[in-house]
């Protein structure tokens, strides 16, 4: 396999907000890589900077120290190379499904049959071209998680970063959407940045986890996940990973590693 | 929302009140003798005379559609000025710190004081007459219309914004693609507002100097002790009121489809 560029490069960003009781570090010096293709899912308790890590990655943050590069150019502002996926959809209420998945091309000056064509094309492999005139309220929250999914690779975003999505979703439909997931991640050749909060989730999808942890948030430790896919939530080697993870994410208040 | 299995219900139950009201009065105008409250039946030969005359023939008779007309023009004139005024600048309020700054103290300020208490300045800078009344349901639209545009443009979601950010809208491209749309419900909230305090201000803007409009026909039916003529405009001014109001209530029900608040 040749090697690929990396897809993104975070390196040294440390991250500070003015808090009410003074400055809160949500982020220190966080180094990351990510090859391209690759499948990447953050994990760690809550508040140890995973969403601040996404947003800086998308360009809705700035970094107080460090870059970030993605496809070797320096993030300064969201751009469509990055498509994001929100846990609360962020869909455009006005918009009919098939408007939405189009709003991409469509902002960025596409013509009107390449636009028809894209939506088209996605609408179909999201599975929702009977609801392709319906208005986000009439969806339920897969429905929705769907089609913010099409909506970004309509855009021909390269890096898909995800933050919590399946979150709000039942099991059910959390199972179905991660199975989509990465059926789409493999034969699109997407890099993809995935935050969760579930261990299972993030081996079943992950090439590679990485545990942050808390106070002030900062990554923990990378870990491979080499079982081959389609993966079984009850091999043992799942369960060993699981184990592993979860003592990291239960301990990592005694030992930050340095 | 109504219950499906209940909307049957509905027009027996808005009816409901009215008619005892209607049987109220009507029992209590009953016999003859002096009254300072017309009977219900004097009310509709009233507006009958006033709609298309035959019966007393005085300066009154067939004169309805007239002063209808009249009233009708100024309010639907002055509130699209109002409009015109109202939605870029709330758009401008709302959108931009610098207007925000500049404008909105003053507008507070000037927000609590009530169109009628505008009705003796606003004689001595319009005269007068129609102008004055033009001005006043002008200056009674203008602030829903603002105040709801603003409400709107501030409330559009953040996320919204970072969703058109990431799918490579520019921020010059954000207004029309994201801040328009989104704040459409509030927009459509100030303008009902504004069109309905347009129906109340007419008729106090009407009520001197002016000589046709439902507001002078009051007047006028009120200083010759006309009291059934009186009650007749209040009628009709709650009726074309609320027609208007329909009409735009359904206009709003099409645009805002799309929202759960409005389908
Ligand atoms: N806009 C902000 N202003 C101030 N502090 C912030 C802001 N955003 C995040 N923080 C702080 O930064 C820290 C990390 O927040 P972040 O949202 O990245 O955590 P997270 O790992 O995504 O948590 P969760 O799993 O609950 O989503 C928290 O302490 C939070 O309070
Ligand atoms: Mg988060």
């Amino acid at each position: 396999m040749t090697p690929l560029p990396d897809a993104i490069r975070v390196q040294a960003v440390t991250k500070r907000y003015a808090g009410p009781g003074g400055e809160v570090v949500a982020l220190r010096d966080a180094q990351l890589s990510v090859a391209g293709g690759e499948f990447v899912c953050l994990i760690g308790a809550s508040g140890c900077g995973k969403s601040t890590l996404l947003r800086i990655i998308a360009g809705f943050e700035a970094a107080s120290e460090g870059r970030v590069e993605v496809r070797e150019r320096r993030v300064d502002g969201p751009g469509p190379d990055r498509g994001m996926v929100f846990q609360d959809y962020g869909l455009f209420p006005w918009l009919t499904v098939r408007r939405n998945i189009g709003f991409g091309p469509a902002s960025r000056g596409k013509g009107r049959a390449e636009v028809a064509a894209t939506t088209e094309r996605f609408l179909q492999m999201i599975g929702l071209s009977a609801f392709a005139d319906a208005y986000p309220h009439q969806l339920s929250g897969g429905m929705k998680q769907r089609v913010a999914i099409a909506r970004v690779l309509a855009n021909d975003a390269r890096v898909v970063l995800m933050d919590e999505p399946f979150g709000a979703l039942d099991a059910m439909t959390r199972e179905r959407l991660q199975d989509e997931l990465l059926a789409l991640w493999a034969s699109t050749g997407l890099t993809v940045v995935f935050v969760t909060h579930a261990i299972e989730e993030a081996i079943f999808l992950a090439d590679r986890v990485v545990v942050m942890s808390p106070g002030p948030g900062q990554i923990l430790r990378d870990v491979p996940i080499p079982l081959a896919r389609p993966r079984d939530v009850s091999s043992p080697e799942f369960n060993a990973l699981r184990r592993e993870l979860s003592a990291l994410l239960g301990s990592n208040h005694a030992r930050v590693a340095r | 929302m109504t219950p499906p299995r209940l909307t049957r219900l509905q027009l027996p139950l808005a009816m409901a009140l009215p008619l005892l009201a209607l049987a109220g009065w009507w029992a209590s105008t009953r016999g003859s003798g002096y009254r300072l409250i017309p009977a219900p039946g004097e009310v509709g030969w009233a507006l009958w005379d006033l709609g298309v005359g035959g019966i007393n023939d005085d300066a009154f008779s067939g004169m309805l559609l007239t002063h209808l007309l009249a009233s009708a023009s100024r309010v639907y004139g002055a509130f699209l000025l109002a409009a015109a005024v109202a939605l870029p600048l709330g758009l401008l309020i709302g959108r931009v710190w610098l207007a925000r700054a500049l404008l909105d103290p003053v507008l507070q300020v000037l927000r609590p004081v009530p169109v009628t208490a505008w009705l003796p300045l606003s004689m001595i800078v319009f005269g007068l007459g129609p102008r004055s009344a033009f001005f006043l349901v002008a200056l009674g639209a203008f602030y829903p219309i603002l105040v709801n545009t603003v409400f709107g443009v501030r409330s559009v979601e953040p996320r919204l914004f970072e969703a058109a950010a990431m799918l490579g809208t520019t921020p010059a491209a954000m207004f029309t693609r994201v801040v328009l749309p989104a704040s459409l419900p509030g927009i459509f909230t100030g303008l009902r507002l504004g069109l309905g305090l347009s129906w109340v201000v007419i008729v106090v803007g009407e009520m001197t100097g002016v000589e046709t409009g439902l507001g002078a026909m009051i007047m006028d039916a009120r200083q010759l002790s006309r009291t059934e003529i009186v009650i007749a405009g209040m009628v009709t001014i709650g009726a074309v009121g609320y027609l208007s109001d329909q009409a735009v209530l359904r206009l709003g029900r099409r645009v805002l489809r799309w929202s759960p608040q409005h389908a």
